[in-house]
């Protein structure tokens, strides 16, 4: 009797333990997507790129990577694989057929959406059905590109090495810096999608093949040569005040003031990452330039540092570069009795002067006085120039509903409200308040003799 | 076990605060979205203060009959068939409770971890446990809750403070939700939420005199309400309403979306961990509950033979649901709604009848 | 295995078959020096010991006669001034037919097998009158002239009385035979007063100037005397014996402890011989109330192990119930103290010892001014110290002797490297197979590439490794010398290295099962170290079938049977799991003058081990400042 127990118990434990290890892949048996874009697809629905990175350890790569461009061809052609198919599940499950791993979305950085499916609203709609798939990560990031989305992703190879998580990593981190992009990711367009406050904003990428990077200056041509065909007018520099390049001097543009794939930059890597897609709702309906973008973070309070660089007010030729250190939060406050809300918004900047070309004294009180004056004109109107441009698209991109959700007491008021509509109308007080609290390793700056 | 021990007041808050707040990592959060918007994290105060008020009934109670447990109450109050009747129908519904969270937590952990193995392996695993610890004895039971109390709460503010980077004050405007009338209805209706707190009552015997019950009731509220609160406040603050009434479990996904530079990031293996923990103690603990009563009504002083059918009965109630929208809109809604009637209705009404009949413990040197 | 599934479906009477100490957890000091007087020293105090008394004067009314009044006399001083006892005779446990026949229904004190019962009744007879009686008994007890151990000198007492010294050669010191007994014995000149009849009072009161004597006239209680090293001196015509306390057998010097090696505090260590090791603990604790209590274990071979508590001080439930289960043993033959642990503790299926083991004497001694009792053992430099709770076994003596800053820094490493041993591998293979997500991309890329060229899956490969680590952790004890424990670690190394090369594991791996290595070399008490050891191949089962969950799953059970646990009625994790007032030294360690309180579990008497200002100077200089 005692012998049948035991023999009960093991059997019953060896029954339960040994059926286990369900979800226990190795973790070589994996293939780790990094980036999927979504196209249009011409014999189906959509057409999904994958790139799978091979894996190489980060110490040794002696033989491969470094390698001349061959290489990196060779390479591209077996990490990207494209295909055809009616869904993203489907996609995955008719690739796992012909790669020897299991596909898996747990390391995955980015979603890569073409403009023309964004724009036709259908990839909205695709990519937020993501939000159920278990593998796809709120953090992942959004990144609509000119073109195709093959082609990007093509050309997207790791600098020096390395993998290509970091350096998608790494760009997007960058903006904390610079400012030219959004943090855009999946969570976000899910959310600003879907609410009735705030509106999405992606990351803006293109594929820069270095033609930008003009070799001579074809005559006084104004800036429209220097551009690529077919863009958006918004590109020129639109500003009011003067002596801000349009025209024949005007080699000087707002810095930043491009999108993705135009700017000068020629060798280095192939792609780039520059300015925001706007959304409104599903669709896509228009692009800001990289300044523009920068002039978002701040009304938002998400930008930590940025370099601009002014026209000198007393000396028009001469430019001076200044690094923002400090953006404070702006303090917004709007006024909802009205027929149009009124915004105002005030913003508080600290920075340095990184090198005065005209040698004139801006360490001085008077001149330094004007020279913030001149800068904050330049920001107010950066940020009146983005508002309106955001209005004719018909966006809310400075999330002001953020700041008017407050006055609501609840949910359905808010609703019935309908913000989004209401701000198009909205006039925008600026005032920027600019102080320059260093002057980098010189104090004064006396004339040549 | 053959007789249960004595344990102090700390144990005892830990077990049921452990309880409580366990409960908050599921699907509840999003329940609360849904019916009162942004008005969550206030809410559950409300919630957690009518429940102290039903406590006080429930502390009244056993202060009148010092050093019983309240199915031995029960049966002094109402007579050996009706008090029998009332507990019964208490275990019976600790054993549904025990079993819908058992559930929850399965349905949970098969879409954020274990995507591919059976419902019945992820609970025969936790039978397991639960069994194990019932088997150790409810001495042992709140010793290792006590052990882990400060781990988990340190885990869940931890989570908390890795997500400050995503708060946006603005999410959690505009403040009244769905209506000040409809939060302070919802409020009342939920605070089975913290029902938990009853088992202080079948506990009683082994505490150490009612005025460690007064401590043990009342601070385990407050505390839990506290800390649910604080994990409401956050994932309010994290996810705008829209979003948090759609996610299973808005507090798996607020711990996948930390993302702090490149090494601080997909950190929510490591919570799960430390939410398997509460939740086991959870379930054992309303498990034990279920069969103190029942072996008080039938006279069975050895619980241990007991155990294991009990855990077979638990995992066959698990089967019930088909799948995670039953679980989420029928079963748990219903509970939640519905579970004060049970938890601290009953109570309430044997304090009445108490009084009216004048029945009164003997004073006993605690 | 058979009892354990009765327990589950077979439902029995209750019966409680646990020592109850009694513990209720009490937070405030107050409530528990109540306590401990209730139930601890002074009020049981006195009943236990007015106990004693009855039964060794029952016991000496029944079972002799003559000598009675050398018992009686005994006992008065014992129980007048319990200094170090003289040691008990074997099978000084009550026979419990004997008391049903008295009718005596004191039966609840020592309820004792009696455990040489068949000796008892073998070598139970009186010394008689006649000298070649008893050494013809003698010679066919220890098979003499086959036996040429023992050695029976006939000599003349006063030049008249025949007389003999019976002993064991080897195991006594000649000198004090040879200088201090046969020359005042053989010598007629201190014999001027002696008017006749038995010499032994005269003898032993006037004339023998050897240190320790006592008087005995039963064989069962003078054979095991001569086998420890005592002489018998025999004398015509008297019906009692003398034993001198004569011993002197090589031992081995003292010397530093082998396997608890601190570097701040003493370095000497307990030895295979009882009395040195007695004598360690004296010299640190040179208190009046530091109790011995001898007692035989085990008959075949007369072990004895010496129980050592301060009176007034430990508890004696405690005290009673180790000898109660000392007393209860009926094994033939116990070589030490290894053996005598697992006999007398409570569980012996719990994967943690619930007595602990030290070959320190500054460690007995602070155990047995907290309150603890200890045993020592002939046979093995090891002393038992009980009861104990986790805690005991994590700290060491290092400890107390440096600042607490460096106290607690240690403390925090070696949780840490305990935390590591028993988890870690565990962890790797539940991250590495479930939850892949959550290893970042960087290190995830080296752990594929580095895990493509093996041919095993996680599993086999960590089990390997695994193993072999033990493997050469066991081989490495054999191996003499020095070399000894450097082959462990540096083979280990080079073995992995060797492996990895060869491709058969991933060098992730090695580093994995290297980092828990020593993390459980890091855990003092070897006992825990190797339950740690073991614990460590359940997590990992449990990490391989369910990932995170499982170790959850895994760890829960693990502290059910933990947390159920108690040592001696002590729960195992007081004073953290159950709530107990302690000083702040379980992990982070006061500084030493703020440890104010005894441990509040063992219900010692006594509970403020200092008073309210301990550093009187500081006090002073407060005073002066005012």
């Amino acid at each position: 009797m005692g012998k049948k127990l035991v023999v009960t118990a093991l059997v019953i434990l060896m029954a339960v333990s040994l059926t286990g290890c369900f979800d226990a892949r190795e973790i070589g048996d994996y293939a780790y997507i990094s980036m999927v874009g979504i196209d249009e697809g011409v014999t189906d629905e959509l057409r999904l790129t994958f790139h799978i990175p091979e894996f190489q350890v980060s110490g040794s790569g002696s033989d491969s990577g470094g390698g001349g461009n061959s290489n990196e061809k060779e390479k591209a052609e077996k990490e990207v694989i494209t295909l055809d198919a009616p869904s993203l599940l489907s996609g995955v499950s008719i690739l796992n057929n012909s790669v020897p791993k299991i596909l898996n979305f747990m390391h995955m950085k980015a979603i890569i959406i073409s403009e023309k499916m964004a724009k036709s609203g259908k990839a909205g709609k695709v990519v937020t059905g993501l939000m159920k798939y278990r593998q796809v990560r709120g953090t992942t990031n959004i990144i609509v590109c000119r073109g195709t989305a093959e082609e990007f992703i093509k050309a997207f190879h790791p600098y020096q090495g390395g993998l290509i998580t970091d350096s998608i990593e790494e760009l997007v981190t960058r903006a904390e810096y610079t400012g030219f992009i959004t943090n855009s990711t999946f969570m976000d367009m899910y959310d600003r999608i879907k609410s009735a406050t705030s509106q999405f904003l992606a990351i803006y990428g293109s594929v820069n093949d270095g033609k930008n990077l003009k070799e001579s200056r074809s005559g006084e041509e104004s800036d429209p040569e220097s551009r690529e065909s077919g863009e958006p007018e918004e590109e020129k520099p639109v500003s009011q005040n003067e002596g801000y390049g349009s025209g024949d001097k005007g080699r000087f543009r707002i810095p930043g003031d491009y999108l993705a794939g135009e700017t000068p930059v020629k060798g280095g890597p192939d792609i780039e990452l520059f300015g925001s897609a706007v959304f409104d709702g599903d669709k896509m309906v228009g692009t800001l330039t990289g300044f523009e973008t920068q002039m978002v973070r701040i009304a938002i309070g998400r930008l930590n540092r940025a370099a601009f660089t002014i026209q000198d007010p007393l000396s028009p030729d001469l430019y001076i570069p200044i690094e923002v250190k400090e953006f404070g939060t702006p303090k917004v406050s709007i006024d909802l009795s009205g027929q149009r809300p009124m915004i105002n918004m005030e913003l508080k900047l600290e920075g340095d002067i990184t090198s005065i070309p005209s040698r004139i004294e801006y360490e001085d009180e008077e001149k330094n006085r004007i020279l913030e004056q001149a800068f904050e004109e330049f920001i107010k109107t950066g940020l009146e120039r983005t508002f309106k441009k955001g209005q004719e698209l018909k966006t809310d991109v400075f999330d002001l509903g953020q700041v008017a959700i407050k006055q609501f007491l609840t949910i359905p008021e808010w609703e019935k409200y309908k913000w989004k509509e209401k701000v198009l109308d909205a006039e925008l007080n600026v005032k920027v308040d600019f102080i320059v609290r260093r002057t980098g390793k010189t104090t004064s700056n006396k004339p040549a003799k | 076990m053959l007789k249960e021990g004595r344990f102090g007041y700390k144990e005892a808050i830990s077990l049921i605060v452990i309880s409580i707040t366990s409960k908050v990592f599921f699907t509840s959060a999003s329940l609360v979205s849904r019916l009162v918007g942004t008005a969550g994290w206030y809410m559950t105060l409300v919630s957690a203060a009518v429940a102290a008020l039903f406590f006080a009934f429930l502390y009244l109670l056993l202060k009148r009959f010092p050093g019983k447990n309240i199915m031995e109450i029960n049966d002094i109050v109402l007579g050996k068939f009706a008090g029998s009747l009332l507990s019964l129908v208490l275990c019976a519904f600790l054993m549904i409770i025990a079993s819908i969270d058992m559930r929850e937590f399965t349905e949970v952990l098969k879409v954020f971890v274990l995507p591919e193995s059976p419902p019945s392996f992820i609970m025969v695993i936790f039978i397991i446990s639960v069994i194990s610890l019932a088997f150790a004895g409810l001495e042992t039971l709140v010793r290792y809750s006590k052990f882990l109390v400060y781990l988990l709460g340190a885990g869940c503010i931890f989570v908390i403070l890795l997500s400050i980077p995503d708060f946006r004050v603005y999410r959690l405007f505009p403040l009244l939700g769905n209506g000040l009338g409809k939060t302070i209805i919802n409020s009342a209706l939920r605070c089975s939420f913290y029902g938990e707190a009853a088992l202080v009552g079948i506990m009683a015997a082994s505490l150490q005199g009612t005025n460690e019950i007064k401590r043990i009731g009342f601070y385990s509220i407050f505390i839990s309400g506290l800390m649910t609160s604080l994990c409401l406040l956050s994932f309010g603050m994290v996810f705008p309403y829209s979003t948090a009434q759609e996610l299973v479990s808005p507090m798996f996904a607020m711990a996948a979306n930390v993302h702090l530079g490149g090494f601080l990031q997909h950190m929510e293996p490591i919570f799960v961990f430390l939410w398997n923990f509460g939740s086991f103690i959870e379930v054992s603990a309303l498990f034990y509950s279920a069969i103190m009563i029942y072996c008080h009504v039938f006279r069975i002083s050895d619980k241990r033979p007991v155990i294991l059918p009990m855990g077979t009965l638990l995992f066959c109630l698990n089967l019930f649901p088909k799948g995670i929208q039953d679980v989420f809109s029928a079963y748990v809604q219903t509970m939640r709604t519905w579970g004060w009637v049970i938890y601290f209705l009953p109570p309430v009404i044997v304090l009445i009848i108490a009084v009216i009949r004048k029945k009164k413990g003997a004073q006993r040197n605690g | 295995m058979l009892k354990f599934l009765k327990k589950l479906f077979v439902y029995e009477e209750p019966s409680s078959s646990d020592i109850e100490m009694g513990y209720e957890f009490l937070e405030g000091l107050e409530e528990s020096m109540e306590w401990g007087e209730k139930y601890g020293a002074g009020k049981g105090l006195k009943n236990d010991l007015k106990e004693q008394k009855d039964n060794k004067k029952d016991r000496s009314g029944q079972d002799e006669q003559a000598g009675s009044e050398c018992r009686a006399d005994m006992n008065d001083r014992e129980s007048k001034h319990p200094k170090i006892l003289i040691p008990k005779p074997a099978g000084k446990a009550t026979v419990r037919k004997s008391r049903k026949q008295k009718g005596n229904s004191k039966a609840e004190k020592t309820e004792t097998r009696d455990s040489g019962k068949e000796d008892y009744e073998e070598h139970s007879r009186k010394v008689s009158k006649s000298l070649t009686e008893n050494l013809d008994y003698l010679r066919k007890v220890f098979h003499v002239p086959k036996n040429q151990d023992v050695v029976i000198r006939e000599f003349n007492v006063a030049h008249k009385i025949p007389a003999c010294v019976v002993f064991i050669d080897g195991m006594v010191e000649t000198t004090i035979i040879t200088q201090f007994t046969l020359p005042q014995l053989m010598d007629i000149n201190p014999f001027r007063g002696f008017e006749g009849g038995c010499a032994l009072d005269f003898i032993e009161k006037n004339v023998l100037p050897v240190h320790q004597v006592e008087r005995m006239s039963n064989f069962r209680e003078i054979i095991p005397e001569i086998l420890s090293g005592l002489t018998i001196i025999l004398i015509d015509g008297c019906d009692e014996c003398l034993a001198m306390e004569s011993r002197g057998f090589e031992t081995r010097t003292i010397s530093a402890p082998v396997t608890e090696t601190v570097v701040h505090g003493s370095q000497e260590g307990f030895t295979e011989n009882m009395r040195t090791n007695i004598t360690l603990v004296r010299r640190i604790i040179k208190n009046e109330n530091l109790v011995t209590e001898f007692i035989t274990v085990s008959k075949a071979n007369n072990g004895r192990a010496a129980l050592l508590y301060i009176e007034g001080l430990t508890n004696p439930r405690i005290v009673k119930e180790v000898k109660r289960r000392i007393e209860s043993i009926n094994v033939k033959y116990i070589s030490g103290s290894g053996m005598l642990e697992q006999l007398i503790e409570d569980k012996s299926f719990m994967i943690f010892p619930q007595v602990i083991s030290t070959e320190r004497p500054d460690r007995v001694a602070s155990f047995l001014m907290d309150g603890k009792a200890v045993l020592i053992c002939e046979g093995t430099p090891f002393a038992l110290a009980m009861p104990i709770t986790f805690f005991d076994l994590y700290h060491t003596s290092e400890e107390s002797n440096v600042r607490w800053q460096y106290g607690t820094f240690m403390r925090l490493v070696r949780l840490i490297g305990m935390l590591l041993a028993a988890l870690l591998p565990g962890m790797y293979t539940a991250l590495i197979l479930f939850h892949q997500e959550m290893i970042p991309t960087s290190l995830l890329s080296s752990i594929v590439v580095s895990r493509a060229a093996v041919p095993f899956p996680t599993i086999v490969e960590l089990l390997l490794m695994e193993f072999s680590f033990e493997l050469i952790r066991e081989g490495g004890i054999r191996v003499p010398g020095v070399t000894g424990n450097t082959l462990g670690i540096i083979g280990a190394l080079i073995l992995g290295q060797a492996a990895v090369q060869a491709g058969l594991v991933s060098p992730i791996l090695i580093i994995i099962v290297a980092v828990s290595g020593l993390g459980s070399f890091a855990i003092p008490n070897y006992s825990l170290s190797l339950g740690i050891r073991i614990i460590r191949f359940f997590l990992i089962f449990f990490g391989c079938i369910g990932g995170f969950y499982g170790i959850s799953a895994g760890v829960t059970i693990l502290f059910a049977m933990a947390l159920s646990m108690k040592s001696f009625g002590v729960p195992f994790f007081t004073p953290v799991a159950p709530y107990a007032s302690h000083n702040t030294d379980t992990i982070i360690r006061a500084p030493i003058y703020e440890q104010k309180y005894k441990p509040d579990y063992l219900n010692a008497g006594d509970e403020n081990q200092m008073g309210d200002e301990p550093r009187g100077w500081k006090a002073e200089v407060k005073q002066e400042e005012q």
